[in-house]
């Protein structure tokens, strides 16, 4: 889990080009969007593309579900784990 | 006002006393009778081109106008380039004048053509005489044409608002270029018009001004000289200062009330362009805009200025970007129209999250800009103050951002969030004393840059110095590849010290300016298929950043650079 937490953390620093931040800069339980990691909803839709093409998972349309998802990088990593096809 | 009958010199070289002094050189006076035979034999050289358009480029400002008023005698027409750079040569193909690398004429002294030349009295023409760049918004540069009438009459307008309490010798001195329209009417055509003796070398530090003589003296300067003259600890100067013009940017009230009680003058502010030389004139701090002479300001539906003036070409409205509102007394300038942003479809006011970030105490200058990438996105600029560096060191830069954006989140939409942050010891200001937008993306380029991502972070507390380590992905960064040596691709080292200094200066806040490498040590060449990690280690005491680019194999480089004080003044790129 903790290697699937890490590689999804690049992935968000190389998706969303967050300049100057590390892995360990991105806290695990901390929310993605809003106060935390400062993600907007554009990253977000950015951030689908990128799950979509590396894990095969389609993210919900629901506004709802998708904040669900972007909780924390340890939701997303509990999602991925459950969802992916690849 | 509009009768200019006036002759195309300016009327002390045609009445003065030949032993009167018209300019300082260098300290040395150069005398009316000088001038009129340099301006002869300017004009004899400059017939010899047989072009009825030159460019002119000369820093020193005495040699600047004995070119211009010959070619004005010529019927020539000059156009000012700011830079002598190749793309301006090749933008320019005309015969360069003056003292640069492009030019076919250098020097008027030892120059052949027709000693049968005069200067000539000839009256004021309505043509173009001269030629200013000004940027435009797609990048090209748009030419504006001024006619030795336009100038002259800004001149005589001057003298009459500014000049009634100016004995005649009063010396003319000042920090900004004299090829741009705030330093060409205001530093030299007013002082030649009005017959004031003005100092030829441009100041670049205040710190120069204290080693001006015993006298009245006018300043013509800029904000950035201005607030570093506020800031200066000690200053003093023997001579006597009647009044400091500044415009270019918007002057501070703290840094006008400081410079004001420095010099002991007024400070007068003077709003313009290039395209409509002034407008209005206020007396700073705290003074309400008012016009100039003949001039008449309208708003238009946007509330933007709109203005008609004897110094325009022709009578109709001039339209601006700057917005404002009309007061009892006068006018208040609230911002630029154009300075809103669309960032994913949403308009975003940069006017807006300046004054935001302004507002906090942990920043003393702030610039926000749109940069349209893989996304729309907000960046900013920010010079911090004391406590703004302090917390900086203590949460780290990636930390930091978050906080600043969180504090800013109280006053500003989400999408309004500066996204990407620079923290610089001063704004890039440009020689006009203006900061471009074009400028402040550029902190922000990361072209020539290899894609990078921080891999660790760490402080050595004994030390007090900071460490951070990037890796690079060479193989994304063809470019920098492409001509060495097609058969063995190999990093270039003036490549390697390059990107050691552009992310040093991003990763840490460092003061001062680039000023030397010490022990640098190639050790292995670098190839696009290396996984290279670049530490650099930068120790705000010694001013100092070691760099070292390793892989499996070892170290490729290392090197030390160093940093200095003056930090940089905008009069550095004049």
């Amino acid at each position: 889990m903790s290697d699937l937490i890490d590689e999804i953390k690049t992935l968000i620093i190389e998706t969303l080009n967050l300049e100057d931040v590390t892995v360990a800069d991105i806290d695990t339980d901390a929310p993605l969007f809003g106060e935390g990691l400062g993600l907007d909803s554009i990253d977000a839709l950015e951030l689908g593309v990128a799950l979509h093409k590396r894990y095969g998972l389609t993210l919900s349309a629901e506004a709802e579900e998708a904040k669900e998802h972007f909780a924390s990088v340890r939701r997303l990593a509990e999602f991925v784990t459950e969802h992916r096809s690849r | 006002m509009s009768d200019v009958s006036q002759a195309l010199l300016p009327p002390p070289l045609l009445s003065a006393s030949p032993n009167g002094i018209a300019f300082y050189r260098k300290t040395a006076p150069i005398t009316y009778a000088a001038f009129r035979a340099d301006i002869v034999a300017a004009r004899r050289a400059l017939a010899t081109l047989d072009a009825p358009e030159i460019v002119l480029h000369d820093a020193d400002a005495y040699a600047f106008i004995v070119w211009l008023l010959a070619c004005w005698q010529n019927g020539q027409t000059a156009l000012l380039a700011a830079e002598d750079l190749p793309a301006t040569r090749a933008f320019l193909p005309l015969p360069w004048v003056g003292h640069c690398e492009s030019s076919v004429l250098r020097d008027w002294s030892d120059s052949a053509g027709d000693v049968g030349v005069r200067l000539d009295s000839a009256p004021l023409f309505d043509r173009p005489g001269l030629v200013l760049f000004t940027s435009g918004s797609s990048g090209a540069p748009n030419r504006i044409f001024k006619t030795p009438t336009q100038l002259c009459r800004e001149a005589i307008m001057l003298q009459q608002q500014f000049g009634n309490a100016l004995p005649p010798d009063t010396c003319f001195v000042g920090s900004v270029p004299h090829q741009h329209m705030f330093g060409l009417p205001f530093r030299l055509m007013w002082p030649l018009w009005a017959g004031y003796p003005i100092i030829s070398e441009p100041f670049r530090y205040p710190e120069e001004l204290g080693r001006l003589g015993v006298g009245p003296h006018v300043l013509i300067s800029s904000p950035p000289t201005l607030k570093r003259l506020a800031q200066l600890e000690t200053f003093s100067s023997s001579a006597t200062f009647l009044a400091t013009f500044s415009a270019g940017s918007p002057l501070h009230d703290e840094v006008a009330a400081a410079c004001e009680s420095r010099l002991a003058t007024r400070i007068v502010e003077i709003y313009g362009s290039t395209e409509t030389a002034s407008v209005m004139y206020r007396f700073a701090p705290g003074g309400v805009w008012c016009e100039q002479p003949g001039v008449t300001l309208a708003l238009d539906e946007r509330g933007c200025l709109k203005l008609r003036s004897p110094l325009l070409p022709d009578d109709d409205w001039f339209q601006t970007q700057d917005t404002a509102v009309r007061g009892d007394n006068g006018w208040r300038l609230t911002g630029r129209a154009d300075r809103v942003a669309k960032i994913e479809g949403s308009r975003v006011a940069l006017d807006a999250i300046e004054t935001a970030l302004l507002a906090l105490p942990e920043v003393t200058e702030a610039r926000a800009a749109p940069l349209y990438r893989e996304r729309d996105e907000i960046v900013a600029a920010v010079v911090l103050s004391d406590s703004g560096r302090a917390q900086l060191q203590t949460l780290g830069k990636t930390r930091f951002d978050r906080w600043m954006r969180q504090r800013l989140s109280a006053s500003l939409d989400r999408i309004a969030l500066p996204r990407r942050w620079r923290y610089l010891s001063s704004l890039p200001y440009n020689a006009m004393g203006k900061v471009t937008t074009a400028d402040i993306v550029r902190l922000f380029d990361r072209q020539a840059l290899p894609p990078f991502t921080v891999t660790a972070r760490r402080t050595h507390e004994t030390a007090n110095e900071e460490e951070t380590t990037l890796t690079l992905a060479l193989r994304d960064c063809a470019q920098v590849f492409d001509g060495h040596f097609p058969e063995l691709p190999i990093l270039p080292g003036v490549a390697q010290i390059d990107w050691a200094l552009r992310l040093a200066q991003r990763h840490f806040l460092i003061e001062g300016r680039f000023s030397g490498l010490r022990q640098l040590r190639f050790q292995r060449i670098l190839s696009p298929d290396d996984d290279v990690s670049l530490t650099l280690r930068f120790s705000p005491e010694k001013k100092e950043v070691r760099f070292v680019y390793a892989s499996a194999q070892g170290v490729h480089s290392q090197g030390r650079a160093l940093f200095a004080h003056p930090a940089h003044t905008p009069d550095d790129k004049a």
